[in-house]
């Protein structure tokens, strides 16, 4: 036995390992601070910190987690802490938990110091989130928000300039109709023409049968030549006005259609005024802006307060995924050679963390305190086979309540996560309410429930908020500057619950947003009552500037519509009255060469009788 | 001038002072070290036998440093003896597995072929060395030190003036 060796270098070396143990609490402790606070990006503060060796195990009393967005706030705060490492896979350098115990999760704690670190030399990035997106989405949300202040619209009003022809549609119209009635009226004068070219022969028939003088027919035979004669013409006659009748149906149904036509004018003038009114940004107070107006910059400015998390998760998970240790090369580098292993880990994963919201009766009143479970943090998912679960539910004193369940799943190509979160009465701190310009107010001692559902499949994203408001009190910070301000201020002071739904996507494309409220209903109907007038000033101003504009186009057409439909119809009726003159012409001559030949016909019955009454008495005198 | 110094210190160590048995011991120790990569459990194991048993630590560091150069020399045979023993011997696979599966043992690198080779190699050179550094230890004290002593190499590394200044320095600090 060396005796000075085990002196002189193995008492040192066991000393020296006695001083590390007594020291190793410490270094672990300030090693596991600045591991969360690289990835947290604030303060991580650990109490007390001890390592057992057998089993090798972690305990601390305290964990607090700064808010890197507010540093004189935690994020979460716990109590006691403790954790074992799997010993074997530690050997192998992979740091495995089976069972992580968390007590008294207490959520957003204030701070005594400030939480912020140093700020690291700012580094370029390409990274666009969602959140990015979002914000320039809002600010064009507010640009297509309605311009509400009455003043402001009247004197912006410029309706003249709004009106060009090229944008009336009613006047485009106008013109249309005009061109269909020229070329109507040409088929009208060549169907009159071919009239005209008719009303010689009924002339000519006319000359006929007036020079028919029955006092000059002695003869059956004349006078049924003269007959005949009649029928002729009647027949004649009737060929003309069937032909005469067929061209003024063609005539009159194209004027029909055409009356038609002028009456949808009105269909384009309302289109066109509502073009002009729109333009001219005059809200109709029918529709769902007011709300939006008034409370969505600040629900959509809350929400993406909310979502930068979401892209904290997004972007933080996925950076652990594991790469492989820069080793030393061996002197000669020879061949691992792998056998099969009961079970793959990631370098570290810890398989449940079972949070405990502290049982305490002293809790404080200000602060959530939550319990739940969180499954496989690790930094390899496809090693471990299971996404990032997270179940939490807190409450605090007076009935606040929430529940957080999110999943985190880095294992297929595209990640996903999804949140759930559910909140109830949840006293509302102060939110702004209105605009700068417009009620300017805030909502105070509101309750709010709310639900919230999170899918963020690769860069998509689709987001549906739910949020009820109720028992609000609203206080407004200045007086109201002019009508609508006043009515809203009115209205605003006697509601006390709305409801709000939003959602934001962009599964199909950039990102959309939908905001809906009954607030709209409640705010519409009462507003519509008190400055309807006003409103409708407006609009009868914008109305009757178009019909004006509208109007001399109108007239121009109606002037040669009318002119050209006068004409047809006059000369349709004067045609029709020369046909039904000859007609009852030809039937009255008709009726008397009848008569005559009745008369004839008898005449010549009784002299015929006559002879024969003479030829009998003559007959009986030479007896 | 530190390996100077171990060379003359082994040349006077053979010649008298500590067992034959302590510097074969020593030699044989530090030849199976100086095969093997150093930073393996078994390594550290042996380097704990060798501090903590009195074997001769110059006879060690000089096989060691002599083995280790070697080594890379024998490295590809390490390798194919690793690599017939890991990968084809069949009947083995059963006893490998049970190694990678257990706690300790991948802090010995025993699924390298090189690692494992060389250690193998180690352990059954580790008898002949020993054996034949007895014998040569036995033989060089009875007939070889004379002759030794008067070779010029011998004279001009002992007479040297920077192993006497070494000398006086160490004698100093010790």
């Amino acid at each position: 036995m060396r005796k000075k060796f085990v002196y002189f270098i193995l008492v040192p070396i066991v000393a020296l390992c006695i001083v590390l143990y007594l020291f190793i609490d410490r270094w672990v402790e300030s090693g596991l601070e600045s591991a969360g606070e690289s990835v947290v990006g604030a303060k991580v503060e650990i109490d007390n910190l001890h390592l057992s060796l057998s089993p090798i195990a972690i305990q601390f009393s305290r964990l607090r987690v700064a808010n890197p967005k507010d540093a004189w706030k935690n994020v979460f705060e716990t109590g006691g802490v403790r954790f074992s490492l799997d010993f074997g896979q530690l050997l192998r350098g992979k740091y495995i938990v089976e069972t992580m115990e968390v007590n008294n999760l207490i959520l957003g704690t204030k701070r005594t110091t400030d939480g912020t670190l140093p700020k690291p030399p700012p580094t370029p990035t390409n990274h666009t989130s969602a959140v990015a997106e979002l914000t320039s989405t809002l600010g064009n949300e507010a640009q297509k928000a309605p311009v509400f202040d009455l003043n402001k619209i009247r004197k912006e009003l410029k309706i003249d300039s709004l009106l060009e022809v090229q944008n009336l549609r009613s006047v485009q119209y106008l013109d249309t109709l005009k061109l269909r009635v020229r070329d109507a009226s040409q088929q009208w004068q060549a169907t009159m023409g071919d009239l005209e070219k008719s009303k010689q022969r009924l002339a000519d028939v006319q000359a006929n049968i007036n020079a028919i003088n029955l006092n000059e027919l002695k003869t059956v035979q004349n006078i049924t030549a003269a007959l005949n004669n009649v029928n002729g013409a009647y027949k004649g006659i009737n060929d003309i006005n069937e032909t005469f009748k067929l061209r003024r149906t063609a005539v009159t149904t194209q004027l029909d259609r055409l009356t038609t036509s002028v009456s949808a004018i009105d269909g384009y003038v309302r289109s066109d005024y509502d073009m002009v009114r729109r333009l001219a940004r005059v809200p109709d107070l029918s529709t769902q802006g007011l709300a939006k107006l008034l409370l969505g910059r600040e629900i959509l400015q809350k929400v993406s307060a909310y979502l930068s998390w979401i892209d904290f998760a997004r972007t933080t998970i996925p950076k652990y995924v594991s790469t492989p240790d820069n080793e030393k090369a061996p002197r000669f580098k020879g061949q691992d050679i792998h056998f099969p292993v009961d079970r793959a880990y990631p370098k570290w994963w810890i398989k449940k963390v079972a949070i405990s919201g502290g049982e305490d009766k002293a809790q404080n009143s200000e602060y959530f305190y939550a319990k739940g479970e969180v499954h496989n943090i690790a930094n390899d998912q496809r090693i471990t086979g299971f996404p990032l679960i997270i179940s939490l539910s807190g409450s605090k004193a007076g009935g606040s309540a929430f529940t957080f369940d999110g999943s985190f799943d880095r294992r297929p190509n595209v990640p996903v996560d999804n949140y759930k979160v559910t909140a109830s009465n949840i006293p509302a701190a102060d939110i702004t309410f209105g605009q700068a310009d417009f009620v300017p107010s805030r909502i105070t001692k509101a309750m709010i429930n709310s639900s919230c559902e999170v899918m963020v499949p690769g860069n998509e994203f689709d987001a549906t908020v739910r949020l009820v408001f109720r028992s609000l009190a609203f206080v407004f910070d200045r007086d109201p500057r002019n009508d609508v301000e006043r009515i809203t201020r009115d209205v605003l002071t006697g509601i006390r619950a709305f409801n709000v739904g939003l959602r934001m996507w962009n599964t199909s494309g950039p990102l959309d947003i939908a905001l809906t409220t009954d607030l709209d209903d409640q705010l519409t109907v009462r507003t519509k009552k008190v400055i309807g007038d006003e409103f409708a000033r407006l609009q009868n101003d914008i109305r009757a500037k178009v019909d004006r504009r509208i109007a001399e186009k109108r007239a121009e057409f109606e002037k040669i519509f009318n002119q050209k439909k006068d004409e047809a119809l006059a000369q349709l009726k004067a045609y029709d009255s020369l046909v039904n003159q000859n007609l009852a012409l030809l039937d009255g001559k008709k009726k008397e060469l009848d008569a005559r030949i009745e008369q004839e016909k008898k005449k010549q019955t009784d002299a015929a009788k006559k002879q024969i009454e003479d030829a009998v008495k003559g007959l009986f005198k030479r007896q | 001038m530190f390996w100077l110094q171990i060379v003359k210190g082994f040349i006077q160590v053979l010649r008298s002072g500590q067992t034959p048995h302590q510097i074969a011991g020593g030699f044989a120790l530090g030849a199976t070290v100086g095969l093997m990569p150093f930073f393996t459990l078994q390594g550290l194991l042996l380097w704990l036998v060798i501090l903590v048993f009195d074997v001769n630590l110059s006879a060690t560091l000089l096989a060691a440093t002599l083995f280790a150069l070697i080594a890379y020399i024998f490295d590809p045979l390490f390798h194919a003896l690793g690599y017939f023993l890991l990968a084809d011997s069949s009947s083995l696979h059963a006893f490998w597995t049970l190694l990678y599966n257990a706690p300790l043992a991948p802090l010995t690198r025993f699924n390298n072929t090189v690692a494992l080779g060389s250690f193998v190699a180690g352990f059954l050179l580790f008898l002949p060395v020993y054996l034949g550094m007895h014998r040569f230890i036995l033989v060089y004290r009875t007939h070889l030190h004379t002759k030794v002593e008067r070779l010029k190499i011998y004279q001009v590394i002992s007479k040297s003036t920077l192993i006497k200044w070494y000398d006086r320095i160490k004698n100093i600090t010790s």
